[in-house]
């Protein structure tokens, strides 16, 4: 089909479908109330929603923390099992320092979400457009990976920080601290390969497509 | 051309069923709705909606065969997608979509601007190009559908 067939095939169908097809301001106002499925919007949501769990989560923390020290009588606590007989300053420093790493991870989220409605909000050409895509999934792809990657060696650094300050117990020994902190790396590393495979999976298909019609856009250079 | 049949077009030139084809209206509509804010009538309205309904196209998930079988569609799609009407020739729609899908995704795009009788200066603007690489591109697609009918 050369193109001048295809522009009066095209034509017809145009006029068909101008005709045809009319979709009702109720059903154009029902449409829009559903949730959008683009990648962006996907990455957004997932970001989101990190952040509150994390915010949330934190600011529980912070809060039974605050509770536990301020607390004249011993507190019911949630570590007493692990760790019994514990002053209320050792645990309730130990939450309100475990509140605030799980906060940076809310705030590390919240600043990434922002960063996307920057680019999302510079509206341009077609290019400029996949450029941008391109930088927000690859984004969200290193904070999914980071975030994910950095939580339990960070949690048990907290815990190892506040038992050498406080004599909290967690670690009795030295060995015991060696081998937390083995078992944090080796789970971090696997973290780490684990993350990246099931972003990869999830969004190697949709970053080559971008990247292919990018190339094919910047040939003229 | 009014916005239903902009968004309507894009649709059709990057879908080739109808469950893709209501999805991906829905998502253009959606996107329209949360960019019109954004929209400073720097642009005409109908560039302004090609570059919003082409970058959802071209963003747009692939669905897998599963989530094809799992999609649920609205009760009136069927009115929505056909429409009481005199249908066109089965034929040079099945020939239009054959040689549309050889396409690449910027080439349907530039395509469809062409197609819509769009400037060459327009077409630029809204791809993000100079004119002359419109040209270089439209001279491309020729040679490709000419290649098309000569296979």
């Amino acid at each position: 089909m050369e193109l001048e067939q295809l522009k009066t095939v095209w034509k017809k169908t145009t006029d068909y479908n101008v005709e045809g097809y009319f979709v009702s301001k109720q059903e154009v106002e029902r449409l829009i109330g559903k949730r959008s499925n683009t990648t962006i919007s996907r990455i957004k949501r997932k970001i989101r929603n990190k952040c509150f769990m994390a915010g949330s989560i934190g600011v529980l923390l912070l809060t039974f923390g605050t509770y536990v020290l301020i607390a004249k009588e011993p507190v019911f606590d949630l570590l007493k099992p692990l760790i019994p007989s514990q002053s209320n300053l050792a645990m309730g420093t130990f939450y309100l320092v475990f509140g605030l790493v799980v906060g940076f991870i809310s705030v590390f989220n919240a600043f990434s979400y922002r960063k996307i409605l920057n680019i999302e909000e510079r509206k341009s050409d077609l290019k400029t457009s996949i450029k941008n895509i391109l930088t927000i999934v690859r984004r969200a792809i290193r904070v999914k990976i980071y975030s994910d990657t950095f939580v339990v060696p960070v949690t048990v650094l907290v815990f190892g920080i506040i038992d050498a300050i406080l004599g909290v117990g967690i670690f009795p020994n030295t060995t015991t601290l060696i081998f937390f902190i083995l078992g944090a790396v080796a789970f971090a590393i696997f973290t780490y390969f684990l993350t990246k495979y099931g972003q990869n999976k999830r969004y190697a298909k949709q970053i080559r497509a971008l990247e292919e019609c990018l190339k094919e856009l910047k040939e003229e250079n | 051309m009014d916005a239903q049949g902009i968004v309507h077009n894009v649709c059709g030139m990057y879908c080739d069923n109808r469950e893709d084809r209501e999805d991906l209206f829905q998502e253009i509509l959606i996107n329209l709705w949360k960019s019109y804010p954004s929209f400073r009538g720097d642009s005409k309205f109908s560039t302004w909606m090609y570059r919003v309904s082409l970058n959802v196209a071209m963003q747009r998930l692939r669905k897998t065969d599963k989530q094809k079988e799992d999609a649920t569609l609205p009760a009136n799609f069927e009115e929505i997608a056909h429409p009481q009407k005199e249908t066109l020739p089965e034929k040079e729609l099945q020939l239009m979509h054959a040689a549309i899908n050889r396409l690449s995704d910027v080439e349907k795009a530039i395509v469809m601007l062409y197609l819509e009788e769009k400037s060459n200066e327009e077409i630029a603007g809204i791809m993000g190009i100079s004119q002359n690489y419109v040209r270089v591109k439209m001279t491309r697609i020729r040679e490709k559908l000419k290649k098309m009918v000569e296979a």
